[in-house]
């Protein structure tokens, strides 16, 4: 598992652990049944506050991507990820479906759209 | 289970008064004590030592009552490093680590030694030459080598240099790996405590203004830095405190909820928002 | 306890030095009545261990650790009546080597009756000591002094008299009602200690 927290961003610290660790999670890095480090452990590796990863643990457990099994820890849950994908993927959609209404409205061309995608893309790559 | 428990206590000497101090640290927390000089984290320290009794309320510290005569014996889970006490400064590390075998049920001799390299504090010197620093590393090598399970910390990074004061933060951060362990820390040295707590709590003028979690905190301020009309179209309950540069400019730390999420904002440090709580405090 | 004792011994270890030089330096001296002074002195130490204890503020410390007040209180007596003692036995035993060289009488009786005036000395003023600290208590020191002066005086011409009378004959009653009164003050003082002790909190 791989967690890079910053404290720079404007983003919430347990919002930065919840979705890394549901980004890994949706990627199959992290496998069903893996088991995650403790809260406490988490926290003090990280140098982060115990409550802020309890919280991060507790949204990523009533979303239902962790399983909390007292007395053993917590563990990545059994999720039908391609119920997930398929969520995201109707996300994507209605936000692109937005933005094309966005750049209708100011008169930007299908093209330009698509270069914009393709730089913002580069960039979120580098 | 919390490790501390202040209910309603009140401790007055001449002007200075502790009033209705409530103050609760959670079992496996570390507690921030941030406040001006003379606010009150020294008194509140010595009343939950019982070096001071309260005039009225309770506090209870590992389970126990503080006034209770076997409260003493609890001192043997408790690890205290105090700003300006300590031991008479005629005498060695070596007697130090001597005295306190007798002091201490836990005291582990190996663990204070390996400290004592560790700092690398000379073993036979008087410790009235030792620096301010070194001074600190001694008393910290005390408090944690009797397997406490609480640690009362007062300015216990004052006078470290800053890559002590960052291995000394290390300890402490490891210290709460345990579930059962917990700190108090009071220190003016803020971002120490912005690396480490888990919560904040800031006294001001004997009085507990709030304790709250940190990332809390630091979510729930912001600073804005704009013109002087852009701060005057916010609402005036979203300012905590403003301050104007003469300039037409302003920086204010306001309350994230109740601005636009339109502006742009800038993210505080601990230091911001406590600095801007007092002048805020001071200003109504 | 142990704990509190070892300190002050580390702390007093200097202090201890240079009063078992004295002794020594004292015990050549032909009249043998300058030991009085050490034994007295040696009630004066608890003092220089509470003047340490304060300028380092132990006493915020120590109320941090497994101390009850009543080890706190106590372990001061105790050192008193411990360096009191330590001072009485070695100066005996000086004199006793040194002077049946020189072929001369020691005043064991009188050095005996000095150190129970000593514990005395201590459980009279070591109450005002712990309920205004050291510094605020300057008066109790003038007090102190006086009293060791005044025993030290008093004990001089007691013994002046009983060598004027022949050998060491101090009169019986003292032997036997000063350590009795010394005990009997001692007792009382104790608790009074620790009483005003816990008022300063």
């Amino acid at each position: 598992m791989q967690l890079v927290i910053r404290n720079t961003t404007d983003q919430p610290i347990y919002d930065q652990l919840c979705q890394q660790i549901k980004a890994q999670i949706i990627a199959g890095a992290l496998k069903p049944g893996d088991a995650l480090p403790s809260i406490r452990g988490l926290a003090k590796d990280l140098k982060i506050s115990v409550i802020t990863t309890k919280r991060a643990y507790d949204e990523l457990e009533s979303e239902g991507f962790l399983n909390t099994i007292p007395g053993k820890g917590c563990f990545v849950a059994e999720k039908d990820l391609a119920l997930v994908r398929e969520h995201r993927l109707r996300e994507m959609e209605e936000k692109l479906t937005s933005a094309i209404e966005l750049a209708r409205s100011c008169d930007v061309s299908e093209q330009e759209l698509l270069s914009l995608i393709h730089a913002l893309y580069e960039e979120a790559n580098l | 289970m919390n490790a501390i428990e202040f209910n309603h206590v009140n401790k007055s000497f001449g002007s200075f008064a502790i009033e209705d101090l409530n103050l609760t640290v959670p079992t496996g927390t570390i507690c921030g004590l941030v406040g001006e000089n003379g606010a009150g984290k020294s008194t509140s320290i010595k009343l939950l030592l019982n070096a001071l009794r309260p005039d009225s309320g309770t506090i209870q510290v590992l389970g126990m009552d503080t006034c209770d005569p076997a409260y003493v014996a609890v001192k043997n889970d408790i690890g205290v490093v105090l700003d300006d006490a300590w031991l008479p400064e005629t005498i060695t590390a070596k007697q130090v680590g001597s005295i306190m075998a007798d002091t201490y049920i836990n005291w582990d001799s190996a663990l204070y030694e390996s400290y004592l390299t560790r700092f690398s504090l000379p073993r036979d010197k008087k410790f009235k030459d030792f620096s301010r620093g070194m001074r600190m590393k001694l008393s910290i090598a005390v408090a944690l080598s009797h397997d406490p399970k609480l640690l009362v910390l007062d300015e216990a990074t004052a006078g470290l240099d800053p890559i002590v004061r960052d291995e000394v933060v290390e300890l402490f951060n490891e210290f709460t790996r345990e579930e059962t362990h917990s700190i108090l820390i009071s220190s003016h040295i803020l971002s120490d405590l912005e690396k480490l707590c888990d919560y904040i709590a800031f006294i001001h003028e004997g009085r507990l203004l709030f304790c709250e979690e940190k990332d809390r905190l630091l979510e729930e301020y912001a600073i804005f830095v704009g013109t002087t009309e852009q701060a005057d179209s916010l609402l005036p309950e979203a300012i905590v405190h403003r301050e104007g540069n003469g300039l037409g400019g302003v920086r204010a730390m306001v309350r994230r909820s109740q601005v636009p999420a339109t502006l742009t904002l800038e993210k505080p440090t601990m230091e911001d928002i406590i600095l801007n709580l007092v002048k805020g405090a001071k200003r109504s | 306890m142990k704990a509190l004792l070892k300190k002050d011994f580390y702390v007093l270890w200097n202090s201890m030095k240079a009063l078992l030089l004295l002794i020594v330096i004292f015990s050549l001296i032909p009249s043998g009545f300058q030991n009085v002074f050490a034994v007295l002195y040696a009630a004066m130490l608890p003092y220089s261990a509470l003047a340490y204890d304060e300028r380092s503020h132990w006493d915020q410390m120590a109320a941090a650790m497994p101390y009850s007040t009543r080890d706190i209180i106590r372990s001061k007596y105790v050192l008193g009546w411990i360096t009191s003692a330590g001072a009485f036995l070695f100066s005996t035993m000086i004199q006793l080597v040194v002077r049946s060289y020189l072929k001369m009488p020691t005043p064991v009786s009188l050095l005996f009756v000095s150190m129970c005036i000593s514990w005395a000395i201590i459980a009279i003023t070591l109450p005002f000591m712990f309920r205004w600290g050291v510094e605020k208590a300057r008066l109790t020191m003038v007090l102190i002094i006086a009293l060791v002066c005044g025993a030290a005086g008093a004990l001089t011409s007691i013994a002046t008299m009983s060598v004027a009378i022949g050998g060491d004959k101090i009169p019986c009653p003292l032997i036997v009602g000063a350590p009795v009164a010394a005990i009997v003050i001692n007792l009382i003082s104790m608790p009074l200690s620790e009483k005003w002790y816990e008022r300063r909190k």
